[in-house]
């Protein structure tokens, strides 16, 4: 059955077709969450809460063929309550008991890499929410700059801009990765 | 390859490398699942289409929910309704601390209770007693803990409550013992829990009548089951101790209670 199909059977009350429809998305969802939350438990219950609105209101989607974007709005601006909220931003420290708990068999210059994998992914984590929330839709759920927009509810160009501006802000650490891999 | 289009994959790369190996709990559709009904039960009992039932204030566990303290439990005594709603954020046994700062009050429990019953997972809830009306006679803060045998589904539950002695009800309770000057009263029915849409039947309507069953709404699916319930009131809280389909005699219960009153 393709998407638009679950969704109208969603949308007449059927939970077989609505489970089918969680396991579609539950992966990317809680991933993209957790990229923001960086908190397995939080990052599931704010899931929770998004699937549950999904259901309960998915009769107001107009036009099954926009349940993506329309899932995803709802998923983003969950998560930015919940982190305006907690003001919780990243837990770096994290990142950092990583590195010293990588393979102490690995290669150095293996090490170096995924030390360098993990700075990038640290840049990332720095942003400020929305500009690491588009840099998440962009590169980990392969959405184009133009559902960014629907999902963010802003313009084209401001996807543009902050794709750029993430882009640049990356720049040292992508360079350092480059060198390793040359 | 030019650069950017490098940059486009490396970054593509670590935000896989990072995210990929996050993995959703086995449990969390059943947990969607039971919000979206005790959404649905609220629903359906403000616009007043859920018929109440004779039952008192109770966290009702079903055993066929893997997590179960989402659930919305409704009863009525005398007309009147309680509806509780709860979560399950203690994933770990609760400090003092925690409870405290959570509702306000510090109720006494354990980690283990006799019988070979070992925390498995709780939250805290709220719970309201409204009139015939709709009118808010009482509002409380609740604390859910759940308790599991080993290699069991069912979870024992260990509801406290922070409540007035004139909201209580146990007038049809039977009075079973005498802890330090606690009373302990308990009582056992068989529970139909159906969700919100459930029909009744002639049957049920039968069986109600004679007294054999009880219709509870808010769950995801309809299930049988027998609930034994004992219960005491200390320094302003309620507690009770819960099991469905357990076969307990009623001094393994008091031995329950007795582990915990003397905390």
């Amino acid at each position: 059955m393709q998407e638009k199909d679950l969704v109208v059977e969603v949308q007449n009350g059927d939970i077989q077709a609505f489970e089918q429809l969680f396991d579609l998305y539950k992966l990317k969802a809680l991933r993209t969450v957790y990229s923001l939350v960086r908190d397995k438990d939080v990052s599931e219950d704010i899931v929770q809460e998004v699937f549950v609105l999904c259901y309960t209101s998915i009769k107001k989607l107009e036009n099954p063929e926009h349940f993506k974007t329309w899932f995803y709005r709802i998923l983003t601006r969950t998560t930015w309550r919940y982190m305006k909220k907690e003001s919780k931003l990243i837990p770096v420290d994290e990142i950092f008991k990583k590195i010293e708990y990588s393979n102490e068999n690995s290669s150095l210059e293996k090490l170096e890499k995924k030390e360098s994998s993990e700075l990038i992914y640290q840049e990332i984590l720095k942003l400020k929410p929305k500009l690491q929330t588009t840099l998440i839709l962009y590169y980990y759920n392969d959405f184009s700059v133009r559902e960014i927009a629907q999902i963010m509810d802003c313009l084209e160009g401001t996807v543009k801009s902050r794709l750029y501006t993430g882009r640049r802000k990356l720049k040292v650490s992508l360079k350092e990765l480059e060198m390793l891999t040359i | 390859m030019n650069i950017n289009k490098r940059s486009n994959e490396q970054i593509k790369s670590v935000l896989s490398e990072e995210l990929d190996q996050i993995k959703p709990s086995d449990e969390l559709f059943n947990r969607i699942k039971v919000d979206i009904e005790k959404k649905e039960c609220v629903k359906e009992m403000e616009n007043n289409t859920i018929n109440f039932k004779k039952g008192k204030r109770l966290t009702i566990l079903v055993s066929s929910f893997i997590l179960l303290f989402s659930i919305t439990v409704l009863g009525v005594t005398m007309g009147k309704s309680w509806i509780s709603t709860s979560n399950h954020q203690y994933k770990n046994f609760p400090s003092q601390e925690k409870i405290l700062n959570d509702v306000g009050f510090i109720p006494k429990y354990t980690e283990v209770l006799p019988g070979g019953f070992e925390y498995f997972s709780g939250g805290i809830g709220e719970s309201k007693l409204s009139d015939e009306s709709g009118n808010t006679l009482t509002q409380t803060k609740d604390v859910d803990l759940g308790y599991k045998r080993k290699n069991e589904k069912s979870v024992l539950n260990l509801s406290i409550t922070q409540v007035e002695e004139q909201f209580l009800d146990n007038k049809e309770d039977q009075l079973v013992g005498d802890l330090n000057g606690v009373s302990l009263y308990y009582s056992q029915k068989d529970y139909k829990f159906v969700p919100a849409n459930y029909k009744i039947t002639e049957e049920d309507k039968k069986a109600e009548e004679e007294g054999k069953l009880i219709i509870t709404y808010g769950a995801s699916e309809v299930s049988v089951e027998n609930i034994q319930n004992l219960s005491w009131y200390e320094d302003g809280l309620e507690y009770m101790i819960i099991g469905n389909d357990y076969g307990f005699t009623v001094q393994e219960m008091i031995d329950m209670a007795s582990a915990v009153i003397n905390k």
